[in-house]
């Protein structure tokens, strides 16, 4: 086992602890496995070889079965856990859901198309060989994250039930994608082959390094924020919590669109 | 003068451009990423827009965004302060978001779109929001009401219209929003704000208004006729978290979980009857509002805009019961109309090359993307009596069809050109909808569409109506044959939303209910969004073909072709 399937099972072992985080999980697997099946589903519109548009035409069937899995799951499990989910939601509790799952089927979240999968129509940006090589990379990392889901679930027979039979596709999406490019190794297409896999982790690695950093220096800035809080803005808070919040009605605040020169104000932040 | 409006990070992030005065096109970007109410920077309806346009974003004069960044950012920062220091969790994250990325929105506008950034500017939001409602309304002079959540500090705003001049009349401040009250008890009733409002306004039927009383006494009304907001069970001001505080569960009970069953009926009905009360108290407060407008602006007609506009109900109370004889309501009253009063602000106030322009008239709603059906499959429907013919037989052998044409809607309602029509004759016809394709819970109704000049044997329609009731922006009470013969669309209280169909507006759909008419002696079809439930309404051929797929719907058409499934039970 690799180490960041530790990682992974240690955090997704609270994930399936927690009820609001469950749901939270499974609605982010069901909105992802959707993006997907559209993006694919677009891409077996575009492709000329009918082996691969049958291929793919399956795949985006799969996603969008698997969609419907979750989104059946997370309403089974809403309406049989009022109590708790409450309890959760008055809490305040700050849930998230897995986005380790949403960023390992693709690029991170502010290059994608609804917060999961590829940009849409990805396949006429890469091309037939960079783009079936991306999508076997992030199947096989879907298939392990899923594998480890699926343990962790055992003790939710239905949820457990739904991993099971989505790793089963996942395995025919793992031999597709393979199949298919060794197919193209086999006509003499090996370098480009191998330079598209290599892309495809490559571009994976870089984009979790990026998520890294974005993660940490978030981190940071909020702890120094945090501090700025109970320092600097102390003496300024007093004042503002001593006076009173304004109410009825207040004339509009004067303004350079006003005064006549309405541009000067709409070029105006403030 | 070419102009982008844009609005974004509230709810409904959305595009609009306008040349000359004139919207060519339109769209929110939920309709792209598919994400319901995305509230994401729109940079893919952006490019839909300027594609429609046929212009790159260099040729743009102006792009106006639909708030005043700084304002905004003074309002959470203040309202932050306010709350030490209970606001020490909610200070660090809001403010690395402003810091982070909000308040360089100039920076990013420009860099997204290629453009110097001399070319970004802003609007108020409010003044966005009172532009959205009465430029493109028929009205000379108009009295103008801004309900919305919350722009950089005012939270409902009055106007005064007249030509192209709106006139500032005063306005109530953040934390007293109406709007955001409304959210809070959706919220509270396991609903998510700002997209569930509208199922608290339809729960609001099935209950008696108990709790109208306690509600009222967090209202708090002045004699010059604004009021102020109890803000104790509420927490407006904890930017990302929940909007109500524990006050309110002491007084209700326990917020309802989402999808945990609701509390309907006797003798626990607290969240249908909670809803009734919010209900009641946001129209008694709207009346008030509208006869203080009415002192100041005395006209005829009214101009509503903001969220709260986007609500029927109320709207219907107003027209009724309140001093205008006369209602306009922009088919996108939120955060997405923003973006299109932004630019028409800008260009009929700014005039950014020195030019003054004509108020544009809004006379249909369709700004949006039309779809290429060239790549489906299916049956091909050559001319409009084909497609009228295969819509028809649909009908009357599945009780129901999807149908995709022309421009999309702009707004979040289906008019006809992204629609599910059901015969609303049948017994299981509410049933047949929502399991094969709407999945919405069973007490929420759905909207008949009818010929106008038929509306009036089915529907008791209120005068001065005409807009509101071409784009279902009000209830009406249903005649007595309507709800015997056609109740899929009649509410439990005896109302209906229609959407009355102008045979110079949309021929096509007017012609397809007189032909439906002719077959089954009333001339209504249920008439309700394309979309699956939690997503959007669809947008093109893609999304079209994805919902068929996904739903049991047994016949879609899409311009001229039409998906037929051949396994569904009749």
């Amino acid at each position: 086992m690799e180490l960041s399937d530790l990682f992974l099972r240690a955090r997704s072992r609270a994930v399936w602890a927690d009820p609001a985080r469950t749901l939270l999980t499974l609605e982010s697997f069901a909105r992802t496995e959707a993006d997907g099946g559209r993006d694919i589903a677009m891409a077996a519109r575009r492709v000329t070889d009918a082996e691969l548009r049958r291929h793919l035409a399956r795949h985006a069937e799969d996603e969008a079965r698997h969609a419907e899995l979750f989104r059946q799951r997370v309403e089974e499990l809403r309406s049989a856990g009022g109590a708790q989910l409450a309890a959760a939601s008055a809490a305040g509790a700050d849930v998230a859901g897995d986005p380790a799952y949403d960023l390992s089927r693709g690029r991170p979240a502010h290059e994608v198309d609804a917060h999961g999968f590829l940009t849409l129509g990805l396949l006429d940006e890469l091309g037939e060989v960079s783009y079936v090589a991306m999508l076997h990379v992030a199947e096989e990392r879907a298939a392990r994250l899923f594998r480890v889901h699926a343990d962790l679930t055992r003790g939710d027979p239905a949820t457990h039930a739904i991993f099971e039979a989505i790793l089963r596709d996942e395995q025919y999406h793992v031999a597709w994608t393979r199949a298919t490019l060794d197919g193209w190794r086999e006509q003499g297409r090996t370098d480009e082959v191998k330079r598209a896999l290599n892309d495809a982790r490559a571009s994976r690695a870089w984009d979790a390094w990026k998520r890294l950093g974005a993660r940490s220096a978030a981190t940071f800035g909020r702890a120094v924020l945090l501090v700025l809080y109970f320092t600097v803005l102390l003496p300024f808070a007093l004042v503002a919590r001593a006076g009173r919040e304004r109410g009825g009605w207040r004339a509009p605040r004067p303004s350079p669109a006003r005064a006549g020169d309405p541009l000067a104000a709409a070029r105006a932040q403030f | 003068m070419r102009i982008l409006g844009l609005s974004a990070f509230g709810r409904d992030a959305a595009a609009v451009l306008v040349v000359d005065g004139e919207p060519l096109a339109a769209s929110t970007e939920e309709r792209f990423t598919r994400v319901l109410h995305d509230p994401a920077f729109p940079r893919r309806a952006a490019r839909a827009c300027l594609r429609a346009g046929g212009l790159e974003a260099r040729d743009l004069d102006a792009v106006v965004f639909h708030v005043k960044p700084l304002r905004q950012f003074e309002r959470v920062l203040a309202c932050q302060l306010r709350a030490f220091p209970r606001s020490a969790g909610t200070f660090s994250r809001s403010l690395f978001s402003w810091l982070g990325d909000r308040l360089w929105i100039r920076g990013r506008i420009a860099s997204e779109l290629g453009l110097p950034p001399e070319k970004v500017l802003f609007a108020e939001h409010h003044a966005a929001h009172a532009a959205a409602a009465y430029m493109p309304s028929p009205f000379e002079e108009a009295a103008v009401l801004v309900v919305d959540g919350a722009g950089e500090w005012a939270c409902t705003s009055l106007w005064h219209g007249r030509g192209t001049t709106l006139t500032p009349l005063g306005e109530v401040l953040f934390p007293h929003s109406l709007s955001l009250l409304y959210s809070a008890v959706t919220e509270f009733l396991g609903f998510p704000p700002g997209a569930g409002e509208e199922r608290v306004m339809e729960l609001a039927a099935l209950g008696a208004p108990r709790f109208l009383l306690w509600l009222t006494e967090l209202l708090h009304w002045e004699e010059d006729g604004s009021y102020r907001l109890d803000q104790r069970p509420f927490r407006f001001a904890f930017v990302g978290e929940r909007l109500f505080a524990q006050p309110l569960s002491d007084r209700l009970g326990p917020p309802r979980a989402p999808g945990a069953p609701l509390r309907l009926s006797e003798p626990d009905s607290r969240d249908a009857d909670l809803a009734a009360s919010v209900q009641r108290l946001v129209e008694e407060a709207l009346l008030r509002l509208a006869a203080e407008l009415h002192r100041r602006a005395p006209c005829d007609s009214l101009c509503f805009g903001g969220e709260l506009a986007a609500n029927p109900k109320a709207c219907a109370r107003l027209l009724r019961d309140g001093p205008f004889k006369q209602l306009w309501i922009p088919p996108a009253a939120g955060d997405d109309g923003a973006a299109l009063g932004a630019a028409l602000h800008l260009a009929t106030t700014a005039a950014v090359d020195g030019t003054s322009v004509r108020r544009w008239r809004q006379t249909r709603p369709f700004l949006g993307e039309a779809p290429d059906a060239s790549e489906l499959p299916g049956f091909p429907l050559p001319d409009d009596d084909a497609r009228l013919s295969a819509l028809l037989g649909a009908l009357q052998r599945d009780g129901l069809v999807g149908w995709v044409r022309g421009r999309g809607e702009w707004g979040p309602r289906s008019l006809g050109h992204r629609a599910l029509l059901a015969d609303p004759r049948r017994l299981d016809c509410k049933e047949r909808v929502n399991s094969l394709v709407k999945r919405r819970e069973s007490f929420r109704p759905f909207s008949p569409a009818v010929p106008a000049e038929h509306a009036a044997e089915f529907f008791e329609l209120p005068a001065g109506a005409e807009w509101p009731l071409r784009w279902m922006q009000l209830t009406v009470r249903a005649r007595p044959r309507t709800v015997d013969r056609l109740h899929a669309v009649v509410h439990v209280d005896g109302t209906s939303r229609p959407h009355l169909v102008h045979a110079g507006e949309d021929p096509l759909l007017h012609r397809l209910l007189l032909e439906w008419g002719k077959l089954t002696g009333a001339p209504i079809l249920l008439h309700t969004s394309l979309n699956l439930r939690g997503d959007p309404l669809v947008r093109g051929a893609d999304d079209a073909r994805a919902l068929w797929e996904r739903s049991g719907l047994p016949v879609l058409v899409v311009e001229d072709r039409m998906l037929e499934r051949r396994d569904v039970a009749r």
